[in-house]
C-alpha cells in the first residue's frame, strides 16, 4: 500500500489513528500498530508476509540468545550468536535480491547457461533487513537490551511509517515511544502537517516530473539533443529528491502523528557545497547506518594499515551503498563513483574546494550529483555514451526529439518552482511567519488543507503511482 | 485536550476529511451502475469478498491441499486482483472525485498556458497527460500527428498482403475500400512543421500507390484545416453529419459502378441541429479541456421499415424517435455520437435486413466512422452486416464471407480502418 493511495489516505490511515488513540494501554497500541503494519504490508506484497513475520520472529529470538550469552558473561558464546544472526539476514537479503544477479555473474564467468526463475523480491526487504541488523548489532554491543517484549520488537521492525523506505531506525530511536500511551495533539499535527508537505512533493511533484523523464527516455538516445539532455537529468535531480524526501517526509509525520520521532533522512542536500556535504544531507540514515556498521568497523579492523587506509574505506562503504540500492551494475558504479569523489575529496581536494568562491562550490557540488544520477537512472550501461554524447552536444543542441515531440514544455514551470522548493528558503518564512503571527500560523494550516485537498485530487486525477524506492 | 490553539482547531479539518470519507462509502453501499460519462466507462463498484470460499480455503490449507486453497480464495491476493479492483473503486468511488479531476485538469492548464506564454506555438498541449492539442483560438482539438517511417510502411504492406489473400480466396466479390481522412494523417495538420517525420498524407500516398488490385478505392480528403473543420467535430474524433454525408454521396457512387441496378440515392439534404444539445465528445472528454462545444446535428432520410439483429438477435433501433421526443441527456460529455447514430456494443455483428428486391448483400469492415451512414448504405441492399476487426478480434472474415450470401465487402473508416492497424 502506499501513503497516496486513496486506500492508504481514508481507510487504513483514520481507522488506525482512531483505534490508536481509543485505547489507552501501550500494549493495545502495539497490537493496533502491529495489525496496521503487517495489512499495510500484506496489501502490497501478500505473500511475503510468513517471511516478514518469521524475519521478526527470527531477530528476536537470537537477540535474545545473544542477551542471555552476555548476561552470562559469554562474550565469544555471544559474538557466534550474533555472527549466527547477521549471517542469516545478509543471507535472506542476497537470496530475496541479489540472487539474480549473483546467478548472471556466474554465468557470464562460467559461460554457462541454464534458465533460473528469479524470486519475487519482497517490498522494503533492504529496510527492515538494515534494523534488523542494527538491532542485533547495538544488542551485541550492549547499547540496547535485548527485547523482551515480542509485540514492542515486531514494530520497530515493522511499524508502517517506515517499513518499506525508511528512514532506517536504530531501536534505541523509538524504544520509549514504545512503551508510553501519551497523547499529544499538538504533536500529532505537526505530523499531519508534516505529512501533507511530504504527500504533495511526491505526488504533485515528483509523479509529474517522472512523467517527463520518462517520456525522454522512451526514445532513442541518438535523436535528443544537448537542450533536452540536460533537461532530463535535472527532471530527474528534481524528482528523486522531491520523491524520497516526500516520502521521508510523510513517514516522520505519520510516526509524529502516532506519538514516535523517526530520524530525518534529508536536509536540503542539493544546497552543498562538495560531496562529502551532499552525503552528509541525502538518505542521511542510509549513510549513518554504513558509518556506525561498516565504516567505523573496518576502520578499527585496518587500523594498522599505514597508507589510504580511509580512503579505500569509504570506497568499500560506497561501493556497498550503491550495491543496497539495487542489485544491478549501474548502482555499483553510481556508488563507486561517489566512492572515488569522496576520496579525492578526503585527499586533500575537499581543503581546496573550501577556498573557492561559494557559488563555484555548489556549481560543483550540483554537477557531480546531476551526473551520478545519470548512473542511477540510466539502468543499461550501453546508454550512458549515446546520452553522455548528447549531453556535450554530440548530437547537436536540439535533436529530432525535441520539446514540442516529447510535449515536455509544460513542465518547466513546475520545475523552477521545484527548484526553488528544494533551497530551504520558503521554509524558513514559513517557519518564521507561523513564529510571530497566530493569524499567519492559521493561514498557513488553511493553506495545507487546501494542499491536502488538491493533492487528493491529483491522486484521484493521476491514479496509482509507485514509489520509486520501493523496490530498494 | 489542552491547550487547543486556534491554529489547531483548522487543522482538526484534516481528521474530519480523513473520516468523512469512509462514512460517505458506508452510507452510499456498494454502488455497482455509476458511471462517468466524461469518461464513458462504468465505475468500479468495491469488490465483495465470499466468506464461504475464505473458509473453504483454510479448510483446504489444513488438510494440506494449498494450491486449490490458493485458487479458491488466497490467490487474488497473492496476484494483487483484489487490491487493484479495490483501489480502482476507492478512487472511482470518492465523493466530489469528478470536480476535483476537473480542478487538477485547470491547475495543469494553468502550467501550460504560463509555459507557452511567449512562446509563439498556435496549438498547445491541452493537459499534461492525454498527448491531445488544441488551437490556441479554441477553434480544433487534435492530437499529435501519426508518423510516416518504415514501421508505418511495415504496417501498411501487412495490411495489403491480409487484402491480397482475402481477394484472392473470394474472387466472386467485389471489394471496396472508403477512406475517411483525419486530421494526425492530413498534409494540413497545424502540427505536421513541428513534428519531423509526420505522415502529412504520406501513408495514405504509399497504401494508393501499392493497392492491390480487386480492391476499389475512393477517399473523403479536404483541401485544407478550414475544410476539415466544417466536417468534423471540434470536441470529437468523428466526422460531423455533414462530412458523412459527403461520404455517403462518394461511397454510393463507388458502389454504383459495379452495381448497376442500386436503388436511387437517398435524398439527405434535410438536416436538424438539436437547439439544446452542446456536444462536447471524446477529445473534451478525455482532456476535460473547457472547449466550446459542438452543435450536433443529424439528418432526416426518409427509409422504409428495417430490421437489425445484434449477434443474430434482433434489437429495437429507435434513438431517432427517443431524440426526436426529446429524450435524450442534456448533461455535458453525454456522448451524443453513439447515442444517436452507434448502438454502440463492441465486438458483436451487426445486421441490417431491408425487405427490398435487392439482389445483393454487403459486408461492411470499419470502424466508428460507419455509424452515421451504416442504415444509409444498407437500404440499398437486402442484408447488410458490418463489424469491426479491431473490437471482434475473434471474426474470421474468410469464413463469414463462406458462411453468408455476400456480393459486395466495403472497408470503411479512418486509416485505423482502412490501412493501418490500431495504434
Amino acid at each position: 500500500m502506499s501513503f497516496s493511495s486513496i486506500n492508504f489516505l481514508f481507510i487504513l490511515l483514520p481507522v488506525t489513528l482512531v483505534l490508536y488513540y481509543l485505547v489507552r494501554s501501550w500494549k493495545w497500541r502495539n497490537l493496533v500498530l502491529l495489525a496496521a503494519s503487517l495489512l499495510f504490508f500484506a496489501w502490497g506484497d501478500f505473500g511475503h508476509v510468513p517471511l516478514l513475520v518469521g524475519l521478526v520472529l527470527l531477530n528476536y529470538g537470537i537477540a535474545r540468545w545473544i542477551g542471555a550469552y552476555a548476561a552470562r558473561n559469554q562474550p565469544k558464546a555471544a559474538q557466534r550468536v550474533m555472527w549466527l544472526g547477521v549471517g542469516l539476514n545478509i543471507l535472506i537479503l542476497w537470496f530475496s535480491k541479489y540472487l539474480g544477479f549473483s546467478v548472471g555473474i556466474f554465468q557470464q564467468i562460467t559461460g554457462t547457461q541454464f534458465e533460473f526463475i528469479e524470486p519475487k523480491r519482497p517490498l522494503g526487504i533492504s529496510y527492515f533487513t538494515f534494523s534488523s541488523l542494527s538491532y542485533l548489532l547495538d544488542v551485541y554491543y550492549g547499547v540496547e537490551k535485548a527485547e523482551r517484549n515480542l509485540l514492542r520488537f515486531g514494530n520497530y521492525i515493522v511499524m508502517f511509517p517506515k517499513l518499506l523506505q525508511g528512514p532506517i531506525t536504530r531501536f534505541g530511536q523509538v524504544k520509549a515511544e514504545l512503551q508510553t500511551a501519551a497523547f499529544n495533539y499538538e504533536e500529532i499535527l505537526d505530523g499531519v502537517r508534516r505529512f501533507i508537505v511530504g504527500l504533495a512533493k511526491k505526488v504533485i511533484i515528483a509523479d509529474t516530473i517522472a512523467a517527463a523523464t520518462k517520456k525522454i527516455l522512451a526514445v532513442d538516445m541518438a535523436t535528443i539533443g544537448a537542450d533536452v539532455a540536460w533537461f532530463a537529468v535535472i527532471a530527474f535531480t528534481l524528482q528523486i529528491y522531491f520523491d524520497f524526501s516526500g516520502y521521508t517526509d510523510m513517514a516522520v509525520g505519520l510516526g509524529k502523528m502516532l506519538g514516535f520521532r523517526l530520524p530525518e533522512n534529508f536536509n536540503y542536500p542539493y544546497i552543498s557545497r562538495s560531496i562529502t556535504e551532499f552525503w552528509r544531507r541525502w538518505h542521511m540514515t542510509l549513510t549513518a547506518w554504513f558509518r556506525t556498521y561498516l565504516f567505523i568497523p573496518l576502520e578499527f579492523a585496518r587500523k594498522n594499515v599505514k597508507h589510504l587506509r580511509q580512503q579505500t574505506n569509504l570506497f568499500i562503504v560506497f561501493l556497498l551503498t550503491g550495491l543496497w540500492h539495487d542489485a544491478s551494475w549501474n548502482f555499483i558504479i553510481w556508488g563507486g563513483y561517489f566512492g572515488i569523489i569522496l576520496v579525492i575529496e578526503a585527499s586533500g581536494w575537499g581543503r581546496k574546494l573550501k577556498t573557492l568562491p561559494r557559488v563555484l562550490q555548489h556549481l560543483y557540488a550540483l554537477l557531480l550529483i546531476m551526473v551520478g544520477w545519470i548512473f542511477f537512472r540510466l539502468i543499461n550501461p550501453a546508454d550512458w555514451g549515446p546520452f553522455f554524447g548528447a549531453l556535450v552536444g554530440a548530437h547537436g543542441w536540439s535533436g529530432v526529439s525535441n520539446f514540442r515531440t516529447l510535449n515536455i514544455v509544460f513542465y518547466v514551470p513546475l520545475m523552477i518552482a521545484a527548484g526553488f522548493l528544494s533551497l530551504p528558503w520558503l521554509k524558513q518564512k514559513v517557519d518564521a511567519l507561523v513564529e510571530r503571527s497566530t493569524v499567519g500560523s492559521i493561514l498557513v494550516d488553511g493553506l495545507l488543507l487546501c494542499l491536502f485537498a488538491l493533492t487528493v485530487a491529483y491522486v484521484l486525477s493521476n491514479g496509482y503511482a509507485a514509489f520509486m524506492y520501493g523496490s530498494f | 485536550m489542552k491547550n487547543l490553539t486556534p491554529r489547531s482547531l483548522v487543522l482538526s479539518v484534516f481528521f474530519l476529511l480523513l473520516l468523512a470519507v469512509p462514512v460517505y462509502w458506508l452510507v452510499i453501499g456498494r454502488q455497482t451502475d455509476k458511471k462517468s460519462l466524461a469518461e464513458d466507462r462504468r465505475l468500479d463498484a468495491f469488490p465483495l469478498l465470499e466468506l464461504n470460499d475464505f473458509s473453504r480455503a483454510l479448510k483446504l490449507s489444513a488438510v494440506g491441499n494449498f494450491k486449490e486453497a490458493g485458487e479458491t480464495f488466497f490467490n487474488q491476493f497473492i496476484n494483487r486482483s483484489f487490491q487493484r479492483k479495490y483501489e480502482g473503486a476507492a478512487s472511482d468511488q470518492f465523493p466530489l472525485r469528478f470536480p476535483g479531476i476537473v480542478t487538477v485538469k485547470a491547475v495543469e492548464r494553468a502550467q501550460i498556458w504560463l509555459a507557452y506564454a511567449l512562446l509563439p506555438d498556435r496549438v498547445i498541449p491541452t493537459d499534461m497527460v492525454s498527448n491531445l492539442y488544441v488551437m490556441r483560438d479554441g477553434s480544433m482539438m487534435l492530437s499529435s500527428p501519426f508518423p510516416y517511417n518504415e514501421e508505418s510502411r511495415r504496417l501498411i504492406d501487412d495490411k495489403i498482403s491480409f487484402y491480397k489473400k482475402l481477394i484472392a480466396k473470394n474472387p466472386d466479390l467485389r471489394f471496396y475500400a472508403f477512406y475517411a481522412e483525419r486530421l494526425e494523417n492530413a498534409p494540413y495538420n497545424p502540427l505536421n512543421n513541428t513534428f519531423p517525420g509526420s505522415d502529412g498524407g504520406r501513408n495514405f500516398k504509399y497504401f494508393k500507390s501499392h493497392l492491390p488490385e480487386g480492391l476499389k478505392l475512393t477517399t473523403l480528403a479536404f483541401k485544407d484545416f478550414d475544410e476539415y473543420k466544417q466536417n468534423n467535430y471540434r470536441s470529437d474524433h468523428h466526422w460531423n453529419i455533414y462530412g458523412a454525408l459527403r461520404a455517403y454521396d462518394i461511397i454510393y457512387d463507388m458502389l454504383a459502378e459495379g452495381y448497376p441496378q442500386i436503388s436511387e440515392r437517398l435524398d439527405t439534404s434535410r438536416t436538424y441541429t438539436f437547439p439544446d444539445i452542446g456536444f462536447s465528445g471524446s477529445f473534451a472528454g478525455r482532456t476535460l479541456y473547457p472547449i466550446q462545444p459542438d452543435e450536433f446535428s443529424v439528418a432526416y432520410v426518409d427509409l422504409p421499415p428495417y430490421q437489425v439483429f445484434i449477434d443474430g438477435s434482433e434489437v429495437k433501433v429507435d434513438a431517432e424517435e427517443r431524440y426526436a421526443a426529446g429524450n435524450y441527456r442534456r448533461a455535458k460529455y453525454a456522448h451524443h455520437y453513439n447515442n444517436y447514430f452507434g448502438t454502440g456494443r463492441p465486438g458483436t455483428l451487426y445486421e441490417y435486413v431491408f425487405d427490398n428486391n435487392s439482389p445483393r448483400n454487403l459486408l461492411i469492415i470499419g470502424n466508428s466512422f460507419k455509424w452515421p451512414i451504416y442504415p444509409l448504405l444498407a437500404y440499398h441492399y437486402h442484408q447488410t452486416w458490418t463489424v469491426n476487426l479491431l473490437e471482434h478480434e475473434n471474426f474470421q472474415v474468410n469464413k463469414f464471407l463462406q458462411e453468408h450470401r455476400v456480393d459486395d465487402v466495403l472497408i470503411l473508416g479512418d486509416a485505423d480502418a482502412v490501412f493501418l492497424p490500431i495504434h
